[in-house]
């Protein structure tokens, strides 16, 4: 009885401790922050209509809401992988996405616009038959017109399709009305086409395995929607955004040199721009270093499995593990690699990003650098390893003290080759929407509609990242080169 | 029983279209310098690999010190700590120091502590006369130097048995005679050799025994007199009136 009392009191106790302070649960919510006004990224964070929305809501269901941006084409995937809770992104309501995943009530009934330049022979709906269209990869846009008009031209995002558009790459956009307003508003050679060419609603998208959520949040919505606040979120969203274009608008007649400098200032100065490339390169930095020493684990390990097993007749399994290893990573593109590592494998995991950018580059290139480092041992005389193996050392300690450095010196041009490689390969990273050098300029990009200096500056520092590390190599070549 | 280094009994390598050795049986003692000699791919160098199991025998057995290093589970590193080798191209460890070549194994395989090497590596450098040369790499020495410092290499292991792989064959004419002259002295001293050797001339003035092989076989074994002067098999009488 008294053991029975006390093991009660402690239950209590730690009961207490445990439920003092409740933490909140988590809301996970995906968009793809390029869609002024519904979600765009701002000096702070993400912000837009759809955040507003899901935010109110998330603040009265008592959820912590976390926001994270990834490409358009991939938050319904994310919903449906468990990555995400929801998704709000502009997300038309279609047949097919709801046989994937549930939809809430719509919050807003929009138009499909038609975004030409001035100068454009395309007039109406007829002479898009004809036009070269570009859409968002992934949109309710490009699916309409894909299915009733021709084939698109499938862009990133809607501000590189209008970018296409002001380059005279294409002649039409296909894109949601509110930001369709924007653009426009924003670029005078510009006009809206005046007939829409389809009507869609958008909704939120929730898992089919969560009916729970999308109830509460239809409740939510019905609520905000009877009392107005709907409407005024949106209104409001609306006309800060068209607000801020007439400013930039006003500064049109200007000399050249001071229009590169005023491009320079909005794209990099102007609300603190230049931190997404600082962010980004800071990100890049990371993912490459570990993933380079990722890569020479990896890649030393299947290099002397499979030395020795060739050599020796030995670890023949394992030498059948590494050749599965070295077909699979070297024959299918790191872009899909990456993208199964963070859907398929790490799919139910919450995993830090950057983490999975570093498994996946470390992994692909340790195939790589796992073939570089085992010609090097290929190459190293015969006699070595005899020699090392007749005044009795075993065949692990000729290995590390005699063939290895040996190999290694040997193929240090062609490993610094492969750490290049690997640096500019994570500017894939965008993919699974880590907010790395090239993501950095993209979304400046997105906020600014100039492609020029946001690329050329990224551009940039890739190059000197490059040439700094074609530098440190050679300095390391030349102080081995010293012993011999 | 004690003073046998290697006991051979019918050795036989079979290499994928060739029989090497064809059961080869011979025993060398310590202290005895053991010279192989005969025509290019007689055999006589896999039978000395197969004495250190470089090559791994075919067949028959060897016996080193009565211990049957053929047997499944002999302990292969232990053995060749005690038997080593040195070869036609030097194998100097390229990325090391020639101190470091000469310390890297007697260190690694616990046969000495690293003060201990170094004073090996220092007395036996200063006995070829090569001392100044122990913090260069195995590039910036000439063919000759290469082979002593091999030599010393394996001396400091301290080893029972020496194996010579054709030690001469690589060498400038005129770096031959300081190879051969540390030979000799190693032979003085009593250290058990076997070397393996197209220079009839050094063989004839330095070895004990001399081992005639021809097709993977052992013709005649015996004294230098018994061998290369006098014997009248029709095979070693051919060759040695072509190499002399």
């Amino acid at each position: 009885m008294k053991i029975l009392n006390i093991f009660l009191t402690a239950l209590m106790l730690l009961c207490a401790a445990g439920c003092k302070k409740p933490a909140k649960p988590k809301l996970t919510m995906v968009t793809n922050a390029t869609f002024p006004p519904y979600e765009f990224v701002s000096g702070r964070g993400i912000d837009g209509i759809d955040p507003a929305i899901i935010r109110t809501i998330a603040d009265r269901l008592g959820y912590e809401l976390d926001i994270q941006d990834m490409s358009f084409d991939a938050v319904i995937t994310a919903v449906q992988s468990g990555k995400a809770d929801i998704a709000a992104s502009g997300i038309t309501v279609t047949e097919e996405r709801k046989k994937q995943v549930n939809f809430t009530i719509p919050y807003v009934v929009a138009e499909q616009l038609i975004i030409v330049s001035k100068k454009s022979f395309v007039r109406d709906l007829d002479d898009l038959k004809k036009a070269r269209i570009g859409v968002q990869h992934g949109t309710t846009g490009d699916l309409y017109t894909s299915r009733n008009i021709k084939e698109p031209e499938r862009f990133a995002n809607a501000p590189v399709a209008v970018a296409a558009l002001l380059a005279g790459k294409i002649d039409a956009v296909v894109v949601d009305a509110e930001p369709a307003q924007v653009f426009v508003s924003q670029r005078q050679e510009l006009i809206l086409l005046p007939k829409p060419l389809t009507y869609e609603e958008y909704a939120f998208a929730i898992s089919k395995k969560n009916p729970g959520l999308l109830k509460q949040f239809n409740e939510e919505l019905v609520k905000m929607k009877e009392s107005g606040e709907l409407e005024q979120i949106i209104k409001s969203y609306k006309e800060k955004i068209t607000a801020e274009n007439e400013d930039e608008i006003e500064k049109e007649a200007r000399s050249l040199w001071l229009g590169i400098k005023d491009e320079l200032h909005i794209n990099f100065v102007k609300d603190g721009r230049w931190l997404y490339l600082w962010r980004g390169l800071l990100i890049t930095l990371q993912i490459t270093f570990f993933a380079t020493l990722m890569g020479i684990v990896i890649g030393y390990a299947v290099a002397i499995i499979r030395s020795t097993s060739d050599q020796t007749g030995k670890m023949k399994f394992a030498n059948v593990l590494c050749k599965v290893y070295l077909t699979v990573i070297r024959g299918t593109p790191a872009v899909v690699q990456l993208l199964i590592i963070y859907f398929v494998i790490f799919g139910s995991l919450d995993v830090n990003k950057v983490v999975v950018a570093i498994i996946a580059f470390g992994i692909n290139s340790g195939a790589y650098v796992a073939e570089i480092i085992r010609g090097g041992i290929m190459a190293i005389d015969k006699g070595q390893m005899e020699a090392a193996r007749s005044l009795g050392l075993s065949y692990g300690q000729g290995m590390r003290e005699v063939i290895l450095p040996q190999a290694f010196k040997n193929v240090l041009p062609a490993l610094g080759n492969e750490f290049i490689v690997l640096l500019k390969e994570t500017s894939i990273s965008g993919y699974i929407a880590l907010q790395d050098l090239t993501k950095g300029g993209d979304i400046i990009r997105s906020q600014t509609y100039d492609a020029f200096f946001p690329l050329i500056a990224v551009a940039l520092i890739y190059l000197v990242l490059v040439v700094m590390l074609t530098e440190l190599l050679g300095f390391l070549e030349k102080r081995l080169k010293k012993n011999e | 029983m004690n003073d046998v280094i290697f006991e051979v009994r019918d050795l036989i390598k079979d290499f994928p279209e060739l029989r090497a050795l064809n059961k080869v049986s011979t025993t060398i003692k310590k202290g005895e310098v053991v010279f192989v000699v005969g025509p290019s791919g007689s055999g006589k160098s896999t039978f000395l690999r197969c004495l250190n199991l470089l090559e791994t025998p075919s067949g028959g057995e060897i016996f080193f010190k009565g211990g049957k290093i053929t047997a499944k589970h002999y302990d292969i590193n232990k053995f060749r700590q005690k038997v080593c080798m040195v070869f036609q191209h030097f194998n100097l460890f390229s990325n090391l120091t020639i101190h470091k070549n000469i310390t890297l194994a007697p260190i690694k395989t616990h046969r000495a502590n690293p003060k201990e090497a170094g004073k090996t590596a220092d007395r036996l450098l200063k006995r070829i006369g090569l001392f100044e040369k122990r913090n260069v790499y195995p590039s910036q020495l000439s063919g000759g130097q290469k082979q002593r410092i091999a030599i010393i290499r394996a001396l400091a292991m301290n080893p029972d048995v020496l194996l010579f792989d054709e030690p001469t064959s690589a060498l400038d004419p005129e770096m031959v005679g300081e190879v051969q002259a540390l030979m000799r002295e190693l032979a003085n001293e009593g250290m058990t050799m076997v070397v393996v050797t197209h220079d009839i001339g050094f063989a004839s003035e330095v070895a004990d025994r001399v081992i005639f092989m021809d097709h993977g076989e052992i013709v005649v074994s015996g004294t230098q007199e018994e061998v290369i002067k006098n014997s009248d098999n029709p095979r070693v009488k051919e060759f040695f009136s072509k190499v002399l």
